[in-house]
């Protein structure tokens, strides 16, 4: 098992009633995997205004970030410690 | 048939020496060339002000400038700027505000004022109708901005005018004081306060009914419907919109993106403390837009009572929680609110000013200054009560804050004992809330080379491209995309794409918008001002015909006058460097271990994609002919010798 830091903000924030958790996930957890766990978690406002498990895609302004990077590729494997932001879009200012 | 549309085509010019002011006609060929606002008033300053000015002498210039679509219902067209050579950096400066004054000035019937000289006792400059009085003000001078406004207001019996004015920030020559309007809207950076304070001139009044006229009325208006009904699904409007720019916090925190601690890290475990969602539950009276905003990002709040009593006002921004906030530790959220008060009242940049206390608070811990220093103060990271005694003393320039009145890299310099390892600052203008480490690699390119030092705003916010990412409609224009990792540096075309965001930034600062237009992408319906949007208003507008390609380029001649600026008051590459504390790792959090790493080939590659000279940093003769610069070019070479 490995753990992994979340943390939200935003809307996402408001739908997980949360700014950050940590969660135990499989060795092979990849990101869909644990967005769509987050799916079940957080029934019915994640599938609807973060993650569509069904299609594999974000809502147009939430971003993923592992270690602060920008993720594309959901089938990327998690490590333990990775720090996971889940976000609605942030600008400057 | 008016002889000018969208400008009003006339200039105040005012000798506070001489006590003179005069009208003259706006240059059609500047207009064409450099469009207006900070473009326009880059080649005021290039024309008129002598290399190696005091930024405190008389002979500085202030330009206040509109652009030619303040006045008009353009979403995000309320904006004033100021142009002058910088009290905290020796360099080019502008600096930029909202609410309604540019607008106003523009009914008052000019587009732009250009102030010389010195008042031989404090004075305020009424302008309205097309014409101008310099008026007494030696009984509002020590005045707050809040006194000064409401004074001023009854006086000259306008309620509908508006009032740009210093507090005793800018009177006490505070290197970072603020240009103050409409009461809370701050042009904060660069030190355009002290500049005001240092002519004697407390305040600018405007007022008036003169009518902006239109070109092509049918044309003009369908475009600002068309950019209208696009802004609708502006990208930001649920973040920015419904919590103001507060509401990046968490957001910023959760990305591993939040300056705390002097920029010792990027996470701040009490963020939600300070955040927008806090704010909005607790201390938000209301939300505020400036003129013609779509997006209405300000906040009105108060803290009702207690020790951080605060009447009700605009704030905090984003800017403001952070560096007041994360920078010195402080979770408390009354204090902040307190403190964006109390600067808003001195007229203080918050920016400056919550980075020079981090600062302070770093040496303390580190023991490179102690209470001998502070006056007994012990400068504790997160004691709120610190925090709000050093504005005070600041804006004042009493005690250990006559010396924080200078800013970190002047108080670094007098402190000594590698105080300057700790002061975060490029030119001498302090870091703001946003970090090249955490957000994007561009920013270590913009910070270094923006004219008016480490700016997240000028020319644009470097995030948009690869953070979010938002190609923000320059893709016809030669945008790498997709976007590289934010965290790639080198060999990924970021001097190719920062040179097209800083152009499209330019077009912001020389029409009069805001740059929180500027930014959307072509898979989200492009609710921004894109380039072909912007050219069509100002064609439409002001009669004047240029194509989205054509305003591009007097975008990046903006550009690169601004460069020329800097490069004629001795600035080059050696210049372009961040400061130490942005090339170490991030301490703790999502982005631990994060760096600037490879500074130096970022730059070379931003070189030559703007086509400066690696070298030097200097705009190639080819560069700057091929702008329609050439009689720049000679300057130069008169005083520098060859171009490269």
């Amino acid at each position: 098992m490995k753990t992994v830091h979340l943390m939200y903000a935003g809307k996402v924030s408001e739908i997980t009633g949360k700014l950050k958790e940590d969660i135990k996930i499989d060795d092979e957890c990849t990101v869909y995997d644990l967005l769509k766990k987050l799916t079940m978690r957080y029934t019915p406002g994640f599938k609807k205004e973060v993650f569509d498990p069904e299609k594999a895609e974000t809502m147009p302004d939430v971003i993923i970030l592992i270690n602060g990077s920008i993720v594309r590729d959901f089938n990327k494997k998690l490590n333990d410690g990775d720090f996971v932001s889940i976000l609605q879009a942030v600008s400057g200012g | 048939m008016p002889e000018w549309y969208g400008y009003t085509g006339r200039v105040l010019r005012v000798d506070l020496t001489k006590k003179e002011v005069k009208v003259e006609e706006l240059r059609k060929d500047w207009a064409r060339l450099y469009i207006g606002g900070a473009g326009i008033g880059a080649r005021i300053l290039w024309e008129e002000l002598a290399p190696k000015t005091d930024p405190l002498s008389p002979k500085n210039i202030l330009v206040v400038a509109t652009g030619p679509f303040a006045g008009t219902p353009i979403p995000g067209s309320g904006n004033i700027f100021y142009t002058f050579k910088s009290p905290q950096t020796g360099a080019w400066a502008e600096t930029r505000s909202g609410g309604s004054f540019g607008p106003k000035l523009k009914f008052a019937g000019f587009d732009f004022i250009i102030i010389k000289g010195k008042a031989d006792k404090p004075v305020y400059l009424w302008v309205h109708d097309g014409t101008a009085e310099i008026k007494n003000a030696e009984h509002i001078w020590g005045k707050t901005v809040h006194e000064t406004t409401d004074i001023l207001l009854e006086e000259v019996g306008e309620p509908e005018a508006s009032v740009a004015c210093i507090g005793p920030a800018g009177e006490k020559l505070v290197k970072y004081a603020a240009i103050m309007n409409d009461y809370d809207r701050a042009a904060g950076r660069c030190g355009g306060g002290a500049v005001m304070g240092s002519k004697n001139l407390k305040a600018i009044v405007v007022s008036g009914e003169e009518e902006v006229h239109v070109a092509d009325p049918d044309k003009f208006y369908e475009a600002v419907m068309e950019a209208s009904d696009a802004m609708r699904n502006y990208f930001f409007q649920d973040s920015i919109g419904r919590l103001g720019t507060i509401g990046l916090v968490n957001g910023l925190n959760a990305a591993g993106a939040l300056p705390t601690k002097n920029f010792a890290t990027l996470h701040f475990p009490e963020a939600d403390n300070i955040s927008g969602e806090t704010l909005a539950e607790k201390y938000l009276i209301k939300r505020r837009g400036c003129y013609a905003c779509t997006i209405n990002c300000g906040r009105y709040s108060w803290v009702p009572f207690g020790q951080f009593f605060a009447p009700p006002h605009e704030g905090p921004e984003y800017e403001t929680a952070d560096m007041m906030g994360a920078m010195t530790l402080t979770d408390n959220l009354e204090a902040i609110i307190r403190a964006n008060y109390l600067c808003n009242n001195y007229g203080l940049d918050t920016i400056s000013t919550g980075n020079t206390i981090a600062f302070a608070m770093e040496l303390f811990e580190r023991g490179i200054i102690t209470e001998k220093d502070t006056g007994g103060l012990k400068l504790e990271w997160g004691n709120p009560e610190v925090l709000i005694t050093l504005i005070n003393q600041i804006a004042k320039r009493e005690g250990f804050g006559d010396l924080l009145a200078e800013g970190t890299k002047r108080a670094a310099e007098k402190i000594g004992k590698g105080a300057e390892e700790f002061a975060v600052h490029v030119k001498g203008l302090e870091v703001p809330a946003h970090d090249p480490r955490g957000e994007s690699r561009s920013f270590a390119i913009q910070y270094a080379v923006t004219p008016r030092g480490a700016c997240h705003m000028h020319p644009n916010w470097a995030g948009a491209y690869d953070f979010i990412p938002l190609d923000n409609g320059l893709k016809p224009y030669g945008l790498p995309w997709p976007p590289p990792d934010k965290f790639a540096e080198t060999g990924v075309n970021r001097g190719v794409a920062y040179r097209l965001l800083a152009i499209h930034g330019e077009l912001a600062e020389m029409v009069g918008l805001c740059r929180f237009y500027l930014w959307g992408g072509e898979d989200y319906g492009l609710a921004c001002m894109t380039p072909k949007r912007i050219a069509t208003l100002y064609s439409t507008l002001t009669g004047f015909e240029i194509s989205d390609v054509e305003l591009m380029k007097a975008g990046e001649r903006v550009w690169n006058l601004k460069r020329c600026f800097n490069v004629r008051e001795g600035f080059t590459r050696k210049d372009d460097k961040l400061p130490k504390r942005l090339l170490e790792p991030v301490q703790t959090g999502p982005t631990k271990g994060q760096a600037v790493k490879n500074l130096e080939g970022l730059l070379d590659e931003a070189y030559e994609a703007f086509g400066w000279d690696k070298k030097t940093g200097i705009p190639t003769r080819e560069k700057l002919e091929e702008l329609g610069l050439k009689d720049v070019a000679d300057e130069l070479e008169r005083q520098l010798g060859q171009l490269p």
